[in-house]
């Protein structure tokens, strides 16, 4: 199933070779979670922000998650506010 | 060349950075006051959330991200300046000298004159330490009073929510987020907050905060029935850094003044972000924009300065950007109007959005926005590119909504110019 991935400003390095600035599209298993997403693409659980479908996903459930085909995951840096 | 950064906040960390980009050479030293890696408070909100954990809050990731760059980064609290004798002592007792100096030590909260404020249960939130301690006294259901409905206080707000506590916000103002917002706007956020269950209470002044004896701890309010708490957090303001620069002859106002190079009046000693008191965009006078743009801004511009490549500052643009549980609201410049200027207001209270915008002759000064983000980024590029409006600004006047329309007729290529 495919996913889309955006994230924000300098972290689209972390994305795929070849990937717009800051949106890719992923092709992933089956039962994968916002944690397997994020660990495939070199993302440290804990410091990103993570939204799913425009809804924060909090550390406790990244792993719990599943993904569906056609979701939007967001992985952006922790800034608020200013 | 040998440069000295002392904070380690957003301008001090970039200002490093920049210093060490250039590749112009020297040594330079980034002098954090807290014992923790630089991180950013901005981050905190999030921490408190538990959408991330500490090193979530770290300005850098990565090993050795300034060792490689050549910033040394030392871990000391600066008692006084010697500007004379280019030096800095520590109130460790050592000493530490520079060629170039940069203040960006940021901000400390502020409590009110009131009795109890020193007590365990009342807390700051500030700090990384700060947030660890909000952390281990907080679990759902505790009645947690929030002192303060400031821009801080909003964002402490949201994250005291997620934590499942039991919310109460008292302000002494007659409305929330008064720096950002006026009366009309204020009301909508304090109505959405109360329909979430947040009680709010504007207009309110804590007289004083007691124990009752039982781990709870007890507030006074002037003219209301008292009120009991498992955790009081303060958020009731903040001010400059500056106690140190006593006998410096370095000059401060709100913050310490500098001029379109980032430079004090003394010699070499440059100051960026919450510290620094520099030009005001819309005003051109000196003021404190304590916001993360800045910051950065300050800290680049400073670097650059003190490395010799002379950069003007063209001065800071006031610009908020608030979600309260959900309800986005932004500010942008002279969002509470122009001397003899026109504004303009829509308001939809059952939906929780409002607009408004202030003119000074056709050009957009300032604005306010509610429950609305789609255009946002043009009323900052209208402001920014002092972009005349002509017959567009009668347009806006009947229908402000026409924003959109206004900007592609009249400022997109204003702003492609200074992109």
């Amino acid at each position: 199933m495919k996913i889309l991935v955006r994230t924000a400003g300098l972290l689209g390095k972390h994305l795929p070779p070849g990937s717009e600035a800051n949106r890719a599209e992923l092709e992933v298993p089956q039962g994968s979670t916002p944690k397997s997403v994020m660990d495939r693409l070199g993302f440290p659980d804990g410091s990103y922000l993570v939204s799913l479908n425009g809804k924060a996903v909090t550390i406790a459930k990244r792993g719990d998650v599943e993904l569906q085909d056609g979701d939007n995951l967001a992985l952006m840096p922790p800034l608020k506010g200013g | 060349m040998s440069y000295v950064v002392v904070g380690a906040g957003p301008a001090g960390v970039i200002a490093a950075e920049t210093l060490s980009g250039l590749g112009h050479g020297g040594n330079i030293t980034l002098v954090s006051g807290e014992p923790e890696a630089p991180y950013s408070r901005m981050a905190i909100p999030y921490l408190l959330a538990e959408d991330i954990q500490e090193d979530g809050t770290h300005l850098r990731h990565g090993e050795g991200h300034y060792d490689k760059l050549g910033i040394k980064v030392v871990h000391e609290r600066v008692a006084s300046i010697d500007s004379k004798g280019k030096s800095l002592a520590l109130e460790s007792g050592g000493s530490l000298g520079y060629e170039k100096l940069l203040l960006a030590t940021g901000a400390t909260p502020v409590r009110p004159p009131i009795a109890g404020m020193d007590l365990d249960g009342v807390k700051s939130c500030w700090t990384l330490e700060d947030a660890r301690q909000i952390i281990a006294n907080s679990k759902p259901g505790d009645n947690v009073v929030l002192m303060g409905a400031g821009f801080i206080g909003c964002i402490i707000l949201e994250a005291l929510v997620a934590r499942k506590v039991n919310l109460t916000v008292i302000e002494m103002a007659d409305r929330m987020v008064a720096r950002m917002m006026d009366k009309v706007g204020g009301d909508i956020i304090a109505d959405w907050c109360e329909k979430q269950g947040v009680k709010v209470m504007i207009s309110t002044r804590v007289n004083g905060v007691s124990e009752n004896g039982d781990g709870t701890y007890k507030l006074e309010l002037e003219g209301k029935d008292p009120m009991n708490a498992d955790l009081v957090v303060c958020a009731t303001g903040v001010k400059s850094n500056m106690e140190f620069l006593e006998g410096s002859g370095i000059e401060t106002e709100m913050g310490v003044l500098i001029n379109e190079h980032m430079e004090t009046n003394v010699a070499d000693i440059y100051a960026a972000g919450d510290v620094a008191a520099g030009f005001d965009f819309m005003t051109g006078k000196h003021d404190v924009h304590a916001i993360q743009p800045t910051a950065s801004e300050h800290g680049r511009c400073a670097a650059r300065n003190m490395a010799g490549d002379t950069t003007a500052y063209r001065g800071s643009l006031v610009m908020n950007t608030l979600n309260t549980l959900g309800l986005i609201s932004t500010s942008y410049g002279l969002w509470d109007g122009a001397e003899g200027g026109d504004e303009v207001v829509s308001v939809d209270k059952a939906r929780s959005k409002y607009l408004r915008l202030n003119f000074k002759d056709d050009v957009l000064v300032g604005t306010l926005a509610l429950g609305m983000t789609q255009h946002v980024g043009v009323m900052r590029g209208l402001i920014q590119t002092r972009t005349p409006l002509g017959k567009w600004k009668d347009v806006l006047m009947e229908d402000p909504h026409q924003i959109m329309s206004a900007y592609l007729a009249c400022a997109q290529d204003a702003s492609r110019r200074i992109a």
